[in-house]
């Protein structure tokens, strides 16, 4: 997966930033804000620089499975973002799953979730614990 | 979400007693003290505070916990649903919170929000998960035992609006369509690899005679505890009629799983001597992977909801990158579930 895009995630952190915790850092409430924006600006500089190379092998990667089993796919239109050509190709694959399932496509998959795991910091699994879903009501 | 709501302590106190005078029939004299604001979940805020009031049997006081819903968060929560599961399964005796008081539309909080009985203890699952926790493995066997006390409950003696329309014994697909559809709507791309993963959760639904009230969010750190004992069961906002292999599984998803205190195999001995039902391992694994699927779908609602500016909860910024690990391991078990065929 590629949304939401490193740039465009950025943009709203920095809106929420200043809406939330610049005004209110006294609360606790700020604080977590702040720490956990911090947090995920840090992972995005870890993640940027090796976002574009990753989208285009997973772009060639789809190419050729879909070649290969014979889908029709239309060459990227002239000025498609290489983030348009993966989203168009992924509705691709959906489709050609959806009408059958095939071993080609799950190892399609598998190939594509470790390109990401890879391009991403290794953080972001520690953060499943350290800021994640995990606290509740503490009464 | 509304921005310019106070939530300072005096505002939600006026806010709360308005509650309050509102709805418990014949309070007077109403005070609402001690207000607190609590870390919360992702899906809404927390207060705590006592209150107090008269009526023509005296005076009464009542620790109270208000969750409210301020703005968009990982789940469509529905304060409505929740407060009256809380108030069909209270009477039960499980360990569940009383219901006080409900205002759904926000009418008198500013938000829509209910009032529960506060219970004594602590919450959060980060302590229990540390290695050499001494509670872990004893407040893990509980949870099963309470799980397998939930299952057993006649679903069709309790309120009317736990159980939806339609028959009980579909229940199961009618759970996994709704998490497909929540994907569907959610996506902010195709996504075909968790597309790909509910494909085969259909195709491989478990044929299912059991049937119950789920929790849907059981787990490490949704209940308090004291002195090595549950106290209560929290956070019942997705309760449903569903297979109780759903919340068997969710327990452990690793994330948050008791697994190093005390293992799955363990803990299913457990529930099954506690009364429930014995299952074929393989709807567990059915339901372990469905797990992966619908936190997959979670973090995509919680992403998307940050990235539309429907939350400022910066918690939620990039939990779409937690989707990779689902779906990860999602595809390897059904891999192996194929395997073993």
């Amino acid at each position: 997966m590629i949304e939401p895009q490193a740039a465009r995630l950025i943009a709203r952190v920095c809106d929420s930033l200043e809406q939330t915790a610049q005004a209110d850092m006294a609360t606790p409430y700020a604080l977590r804000q702040l720490k956990s924006g911090l947090w995920t600006l840090r992972e995005l500089s870890a993640r940027i620089n090796a976002e574009p190379q990753r989208i285009r092998e997973d772009i060639a990667d789809m190419e050729q499975v879909l070649a290969t089993l014979g889908a029709a796919t239309c060459p990227a239109a002239p000025g498609m973002t290489d983030a348009e050509r993966h989203i168009e190709l992924q509705a691709g694959i959906e489709a050609l799953e959806a009408a059958a399932p095939r071993a080609e496509l799950r190892e399609l998959h598998l190939r594509m979730l470790a390109r990401e795991h890879s391009s991403r910091s290794q953080r972001a699994g520690d953060a499943n614990v350290q800021r994640g879903p995990l606290n509740s009501v503490s009464a | 979400m509304n921005p310019k709501l106070a939530l300072d302590d005096a505002s939600m106190a006026a806010r709360i007693a308005a509650l309050v005078r509102g709805r418990q029939p014949g309070a007077r004299d109403v005070q609402v003290t001690g207000v607190k604001a609590l870390s919360g979940g992702n899906a809404r805020r927390a207060w705590a505070f006592d209150a107090s009031w008269s009526d023509g049997a005296g005076r009464h006081t009542q620790p109270c916990v208000l969750l409210a819903r301020l703005e968009a968060g990982q789940l469509e929560v529905d304060m409505l649903r929740e407060f009256a599961t809380l108030s069909a399964l209270h009477p039960t005796g499980l360990p569940v919170p009383q219901a006080l008081w409900l205002d759904e539309g926000g009418a008198l909080l500013g938000m829509p929000g209910f009032v529960m009985a506060r219970g004594e203890g602590r919450a959060g699952a980060t302590d229990l998960l540390k290695p050499g926790s001494t509670v872990t493995r004893t407040l893990s066997v509980q949870l099963m035992r309470i799980a397998a006390q939930l299952h057993a409950l006649d679903f069709n003696a309790l309120r009317p609006s736990l159980v939806p329309p339609g028959d009980p014994r579909d229940a199961p697909r009618r759970v996994l369509l709704q998490w497909e559809d929540q994907f569907r709507n959610q996506r902010m791309e195709p996504l075909p690899a968790l597309a790909s993963v509910f494909g085969w959760l259909r195709r491989h639904l478990p044929a299912t005679p059991c049937i119950a009230v789920v929790h849907g969010d059981f787990r490490l750190g949704n209940f308090l505890h004291a002195n090595g004992l549950i106290t209560l069961l929290l956070d019942w906002e997705i309760s449903h009629l569903g297979d109780p292999l759903e919340d068997l599984a969710w327990a452990y998803r690793r994330m948050w799983g008791p697994q190093e205190f005390l293992s799955i195999e363990e803990a299913v001995k457990v529930y099954e001597v506690a009364g429930g039902r014995k299952r074929d391992p393989r709807d567990l694994a059915w339901y372990r992977i469905f797990s992966e699927a619908k936190f997959a779908v979670i973090s995509l609602t919680a992403a998307r909801s940050f990235i539309d500016g429907r939350t400022d909860n910066l918690r939620l910024s990039d939990r779409a990158s937690m989707v990779n690990g689902c779906l990860r391991l999602a595809h390897q078990w059904i891999a192996e579930q194929e395997a073993a065929r």
